[in-house]
């Protein structure tokens, strides 16, 4: 229920209470006028009408106001009973006819303000069939009252009753289905949200409100006007409309098309003369159309809801997962900055502790030897750092990949050049086997040049401390969807207290090793959408590096 | 503090060295010889933990990071091999969390890289200093336990009686002896202990009981 109404539910103050007053009033006046236009087609006092949309005023102002307006509901109800029908029945049959049917409306609609708990505007498909019901329901007794009350007086014959009954609650019932939603709507200010619409949507929904129409009259003049069949047969063309603009405006669409639909087929009825004939048949046919269409309408709302809701999630979790991935980001950087600095810390000490010992040693002539060998060293360990700076640099500048074909063949005789001398100093042994027929590989060339190049030096770094024969193997071979090169040494394999470490920034167990090149070719072999790893299973050290054939799908 | 070892009577002192890199380490060896110690450079804690012939007094600059057992671990091991011997702990960059612990584990300070060369020399002085005052405390108390050796069981007997504050009658009373043999006992109690008063012998009582308390 909007504000509005829960203002009105509280202990009415003075000003509401002249709202009250104006606004029951109005209400009074238009029911009894509803009633005397829908009375109109008729003849007899319990004649069938087609519809009754007053009692869906009575309802509706209950459901918005509550019980404040029950007063006006009877005096409504009492009023169009004297003046439209001219009181048929004795005081007390007209009094109990009249009390009844009000106070089942007045029932009616404070169920409604109970179990519906949200606007029309957002109601689903629970809350219209929970209306539906208690429409039903509610019309129902306000028939079986108001009979019930002319057959005290015996206004009504008894054998007329259960037609007029039926009349009356299907009447009232296509009443409050075909007119109640529209009500509500403009009630709790759906009209607002109309206005709120960009100038595009609007005329979109006004150009198809119109074809709405057109294409309801017509539907109407083809089954009632050509007449291929005889009037009703071909009525359920109707459907198809009020379906595809229910569909496609909600609820909201359904509560416009329905009063348009029912005006047209009330004015076919008419100027083709066929409503006293088939009253029945037609009420009931709109009253399945209009149900038909609420349900379709509330299930398309509920749908594009969901849809808005999936959409608003997905949006949060792509933030989410942003953030996430910029969290993993620096703290990839944070590691590597660590790292950094402790590399540069180490010659950068020697260098401070070297100054200060050339210091000592400058203040002696005796200690020239000594003083230049200082000197040397730092000089050297300058020079230690200055690299350190040239290889992270290095690095770095492959930051941007150019991702072209390379030959697997290429890239592990580049690798091969960069170590070629230290290979030969060491009398290291160099076995090769590529798989012949290997695709070429989409790959920065200068990146993987990096890491295979970091993997050989890693190797012969391992085989200084081992004796001979020494030797290194490159294997590579095609895995499914990927290429695997390995990079095998004889040496004594990694120890397994390090392998768990051996991808972490600050692990080196190479005193003047570089701790960040096994994290920085990894890295590299991820943002190609491979992946790099030590094969535990080989007790010697055996570093797999798997690169895809197909282009690598994600960006870093 | 003095950052000159020959006024602190620290020269020559031992600075054992654990640094797995070369060049820190060696740099480190210069200047440390150059200030007047007699340093040792290891490349790991294992090393270091395999050399039998530390001298004392000395101190020991543990690097953290290490191959193989870390210098924190180093520093624990050492406690057990070599009580007592003050350990200088280096980390690479403001690791509060690592000095807290090797501060913790009994280290006397910690330096960060790139070392400064007077935090270095306080740190060594300091370290050299406090294990001077170890090495000469555990030197009184090996030379207090070779003289309370040297007492006869009956010697040793009134030696506690008379720090227990008893007069000689009392103590002749109770083992049954004349006056006169317990004053023969106390000359030779002060000349084996080399006590020239009697309060130096109460003196000598509280100083071993609170090496069998303390050590």
């Amino acid at each position: 229920m909007t504000s509005r109404s829960e203002a009105l539910a509280e202990p009415v103050t003075e000003g509401a209470f002249g709202r009250l007053f104006v606004r029951s009033a109005a209400f009074i006046a238009l029911y009894v006028l509803l009633d005397a236009a829908a009375y109109t087609l008729p003849a007899a006092p319990f004649a069938a009408t087609p519809w009754n949309p007053h009692p869906a005023l009575a309802v509706v102002l209950v459901i918005d106001g509550g019980i404040w307006y029950a007063p006006a509901v009877f005096a409504a109800v009492a009023l169009a009973e004297v003046l439209v029908r001219d009181a048929p029945g004795t005081l007390l049959g007209t009094a109990i006819a009249c009390a009844g049917m009000a106070g089942a409306y007045v029932c009616a609609g404070l169920a409604v303000r109970r179990i519906v708990h949200v606007p029309w505007a957002r109601a689903g498909l629970r809350d219209v069939a929970r209306f539906v019901a208690v429409a039903a329901a509610g019309t129902l007794v306000a028939a079986a009252l108001y009979v019930g009350g002319y057959l005290t007086d015996g206004t009504l014959d008894l054998a007329e009753a259960p037609r007029v009954l039926a009349h009356l609650w299907i009447g009232d019932l296509l009443g409050l289905a075909v007119l109640a939603p529209l009500l509500m709507l403009l009630l709790q200010g759906a009209w607002r949200q109309l206005r709120r619409l960009d100038r595009v949507t609007r005329r979109v929904a006004v150009r198809d409100t119109v074809l709405l129409i057109a294409a309801l009259a017509a539907l109407l003049v083809v089954v009632f006007g050509v007449k291929p069949f005889d009037e009703f047969r071909m009525s359920y063309l109707l459907f198809l409309p009020m379906i595809a603009f229910a569909l496609r405006y909600g609820l909201g669409g359904a509560a416009l098309g329905l009063p348009c639909a029912q005006i047209g087929f009330i004015l076919s009825l008419v100027i083709t003369e066929t409503l006293s004939t088939s009253a029945v048949e037609f009420q009931l046919l709109m009253l399945t159309l209009a149900i038909t269409t609420l349900f379709f309408g509330a299930l398309a709302d509920e749908r594009s809801r969901s849809v808005e809701i999936l959409a608003s999630r997905e949006r949060e979790l792509r933030v989410q997962q942003s953030e996430l991935s910029h969290a993993q980001r620096s703290a990839a950087a944070a590691e590597l900055a660590a790292a950094l600095a402790h590399e540069l810390n180490q010659p950068l000490s020697a260098i401070g502790t070297y100054a200060s010992a050339c210091r000592v040693l400058a203040r002696n002539d005796n200690d020239r030897e000594q003083l230049l060998s200082a000197l040397e060293r730092v000089a050297e360990e300058s020079a230690r750092a200055g690299q350190f700076v040239r290889r992270m640099r290095d690095f770095f500048r492959t930051g941007a990949a150019h991702v072209e074909q390379v030959e697997v063949t290429e890239l592990v005789a580049a690798a091969r050049d960069q170590v070629a001398d230290r290979l030969a100093r060491s009398r290291i042994a160099w076995r090769e086997s590529i798989e012949s027929g290997l695709p070429p590989l989409p790959a920065d060339r200068v990146q993987v040049g990096t890491v295979l190049g970091n993997l050989l030096g890693n190797a012969i770094d391992a085989l200084a401390s081992s004796g001979p024969p020494r030797a290194i193997e490159v294997r590579a071979r095609r895995v499914g969807n990927s290429i695997r090169i390995e990079v095998r040494d004889s040496g004594p394999g990694v120890p397994v207290e390090v392998r768990d470490r051996l991808f972490q920034p600050m692990s080196t167990s190479k005193p003047e090793g570089m701790g960040l090149g096994l994290v920085i070719s990894r890295t590299i072999a991820e943002r190609h959408g491979g992946r790099l790893w030590l094969d535990t299973e080989s007790h010697q050290t055996n570093f797999c590096l798997e690169l895809p054939i197909e282009p690598a799908t994600h960006e870093h | 503090m003095s950052t000159d070892p020959s006024q602190a009577a620290l020269a020559g002192s031992a600075v054992y060295l654990v640094e797995d890199d070369r060049a820190v380490r060696e740099s480190l060896e210069l200047l440390l010889r150059l200030r007047g110690f007699m340093p040792k450079g290891f490349a790991s804690g294992e090393e270091f933990l395999a050399y039998s012939a530390l001298q004392r007094p000395a101190c020991a600059l543990l690097d953290v990071r290490l191959p193989g057992i870390d210098g924190l671990e180093l520093q624990r091991q050492l406690r057990v091999k070599h009580p007592g011997l003050p350990t200088i702990v280096i980390t690479a960059h403001g690791d509060v969390s690592t000095a807290r612990t090797a501060l913790r584990d009994g280290a006397v300070d910690f330096l960060e890289k790139p070392i400064d060369e007077g935090d270095l020399l306080d740190a060594v002085a300091t370290a050299l200093t406090s294990d001077q005052r170890i090495v000469q405390e555990s030197r009184d108390r090996e030379e207090l336990a070779a003289r309370l050796e040297r007492l006869t069981a009956r010697e040793r007997e009134v030696f506690e009686r008379i720090t227990n504050g008893q007069h000689n009658r009392e103590i002749a009373e109770e083992f049954g002896i004349s006056p006169r043999t317990v004053e023969v006992h106390r000359a030779r109690i002060m000349e084996k202990l080399r006590a020239r008063r009697v309060a130096d012998l109460f003196r000598l009582r509280f100083d071993l009981e609170r090496n069998q308390t303390g050590a």
